[in-house]
């Protein structure tokens, strides 16, 4: 099984309701970023399952991005950002406890 | 002899073309994915379906028709054909495929023995359909872009017959197929994690084995822990759902978390959980557990489907007394040597402490050894307590110095705990227990019906036998770590009520680091060679303990702490 990596994944979805379909379904796997810019950390069959589901959501007009990040490109994210971006360069724990 | 097979139509379900190019491929996998409907999507698969969505039109005019659902009575097979295109005045099975093709003496492409069969399949589907022949398929092999041709002659059909008449067979049989043998195979299929392949060819060539755990090849295991577990301890907190995402309100705000970033849910005390977040975590596949606010295992959810042949091979096996005993002396056994190792390692250096616990590690070297020869469930459970009750008196020794005396336990109390100590192990048990639980669960065991407990008992059987194993390992280890580190409070952390101790908010959200960090470790398994996370040790049991009484037994409990 393959590591994880972050992922950059920005969408230009061009009919509101797939907008939201799609807005939807990449706040299942991560955060948002910018309006239409999702970071996701996925390993390769999630990437491969979220492409997928996507797919499923847009038509041929719409546009989908996806960037990879190298542990060191993602490091370097808060050097060159605004705001608080320091969780770009610590992998996610496996738990969490609220 | 098709008349023959109509007849029997009657009784079977039709079969998933893509169920013959399973079973072409691997009759175990075959058996897994239809019989037991186990089945696990991993990145090719989804791979797979994407380039079925996007395969772009031809540039031509040939009249096409795509994503054509068929079916046959009278072969039994139901299925969507990607394509079919007319050439030449006759129709043309088109099936696409990723990966590159099989190549011929001459270097041509050639269709592999599982792709075959499907397109055979697709084009007497269609035939039956169109009620025209369908003289030829074409795969396409989209990694090498090569197309392989394959004619729909009597020798096709013959196959075709055979493939079905021995998928109908599968159906029927309660057994799981053995496994392949060319290893190859198994290096790409996604269902690997539950067949468990490397582990069964490890017993057929056990002599080898030695040679082979020191070896650099022998890779790491994956970790089962591809997301994250979410423990809710807050009190007032209360889970709901938002599209497809699990929102945790609680008095100091709204926090939302990605439902596909999470494992599983453990509710600690009186969170509350919304309907639809439930409905969402069971579509997602994604476990619910409550535990008390005391910290007991409460309940347990998984969407886990009925799997019926595992059922009736479990309760077959765990029917007959042998088998019972022959489990509970392995079980027991490993546990009481993992508590003997575990007190011989912490004192090796040490030999005043080793000293002073001379006496019970010489009573438990004892029981180790009589459990192996013993007559009875009875007898054994005699043997557990006797070892457990020398393990206790022996583990406060373990403590150092500086350990304050508040942390020490007297003896071992549980509900209620009486002092801090065995309060910290009370709740680390609960949590293996609710490990152990999604564990069973998700491998698709039924919990209620185990070999060393009772059936009688309310508490799940299966899961009190298993928890066995990793007492020490998962919990005593790390906490009496901690302890000596001292890393509990021991005002803070505890909250006394009378004679009772239980620990406080912050000494719970304490414990499940220090248990989750524990599972993240990770541990090489000295039968398999593998290192391995404990979290996945959990299942890997599970799994060997299911092979016990499906094909190859001597694989369960054989694990030792070093």
């Amino acid at each position: 099984m393959s590591a994880k990596h972050w992922h950059l994944i920005s969408y230009d979805v061009r009919d509101p309701k797939r907008l939201r379909k799609v807005a939807q379904k990449l706040e299942a796997y991560g955060n948002r970023v910018q309006y239409s810019v999702f970071r996701c950390r996925l390993d390769r069959p999630t990437l491969e399952k979220l492409h997928w589901e996507l797919n499923q959501l847009m038509t041929g007009e719409d546009d989908l991005l996806v960037i990879p990040l190298c542990p060191s490109c993602a490091g370097r994210v808060p050097i060159h950002s605004t705001g608080d971006q320091s969780s770009w360069a610590e992998p996610l724990p496996s738990f969490r406890v609220i | 002899m098709i008349v023959s097979s109509t007849a029997d139509r009657s009784i079977d379900p039709p079969l998933r073309v893509m169920a013959l190019h399973a079973l072409l491929y691997c009759e175990r996998l075959f058996y897994l994915e239809e019989v037991e409907e186990i089945r696990v999507a991993d990145a090719n698969v989804y791979a797979g379906r994407r380039l079925h969505d996007d395969v772009a039109g031809l540039d031509d005019e040939t009249p096409e028709k795509r994503s054509l659902e068929l079916s046959s009575d009278q072969w039994g097979l139901f299925g969507k054909v990607d394509a079919v295109r007319r050439r030449d005045g006759k129709w043309v099975v088109y099936e696409h495929k990723r990966g590159r093709c099989r190549r011929g003496d001459n270097k041509e492409p050639l269709a592999w023995d599982s792709d075959r069969i499907q397109a055979v399949a697709y084009a007497v589907l269609l035939e039956e359909h169109f009620g025209e022949s369908v003289p030829e398929a074409r795969i396409r092999y989209h990694a090498d872009k090569a197309t392989a041709f394959v004619q729909i002659d009597q020798q096709a059909r013959d196959d075709l017959r055979t493939a079905v008449t021995r998928a109908d067979h599968l159906r029927n049989t309660v057994g799981r197929p053995a496994v392949t043998e060319n290893e190859r195979l198994c290096t790409r299929c996604s269902l690997a994690p539950v067949c468990l392949p490397e582990e069964e060819r490890l017993l057929e060539n056990r002599g080898e084995t030695a040679s082979d755990t020191s070896s650099p090849e022998a890779g790491a295991y994956p970790s089962n822990r591809e997301r994250q577990t979410l423990h809710v301890t807050a009190q007032k907190a209360y889970v709901t759902r938002r599209g497809e995402s699990l929102v945790v309100k609680t008095e100091e705000g709204d926090q939302v978390l990605p439902i596909e970033q999470v494992d599983t849910l453990v509710i600690h005390g009186h969170g509350q959980v919304t309907t639809q977040a439930i409905h969402l975590c069971a579509w997602k596949g994604v476990g619910i557990e409550w535990m008390s606010y005391g910290g007991r295992f409460t309940a347990g959810l998984t969407n886990s489907p009925g799997r019926v042949q595992q059922r009736i091979r479990q309760y077959r096996a765990l029917a007959r007394p042998d088998n019972c005993l022959r489990l509970a002396k392995a079980l027991v056994h490993c546990k009481i040597e993992n508590q003997l190792k575990y007190l011989l390692r912490s004192t090796r250096s040490e030999a005043a402490k080793r000293e002073q616990i001379q006496p019970s590690i010489d009573r438990i070297r004892e029981c180790v050894k009589k459990s192996s020869s013993s007559p009875s469930l009875e007898t054994l459970r005699g043997l557990e307590g006797m070892a457990a009750k020398q393990y206790f008196a022996a583990l406060p020794v373990l403590l150092g110095q500086s350990v304050p005396d508040e942390l020490r336990p007297t003896g071992r109390t549980r509900r209620p705990p009486t002092d801090r100590f065995n309060a910290l192990l009370s709740y680390g048990y609960s949590l293996i227990q609710a490990t152990v639980h999604r564990s069973i669960t998700e491998v698709g065991l039924e919990a209620s019906l185990g070999f060393l407990h009772q059936p009688r008992s309310a508490a799940h059987p299966l899961v009190l036998d298993l928890m066995e194993l990793f007492r020490t390992s998962l919990w005593e280890v790390p906490l009496i770590g901690s302890v000596n580190r001292l890393q509990w409070k021991t005002d803070e952390d505890f909250s006394i009520a009378g004679a009772q101790v239980w620990l406080s908010q912050e000494g719970r959200k304490k414990a499940i680091g220090l248990f989750e960090q524990r599972l993240q470790e990770s541990y090489k398994h000295p039968l398999m060679g593998k290192s391995l996370t404990f979290a996945r040790l959990v299942e890997l049991e599970v799994r060997l303990l299911e092979k016990e009484w499906t094909e190859s037994p001597g694989l369960f409990a054989q694990w030792r702490l070093r």
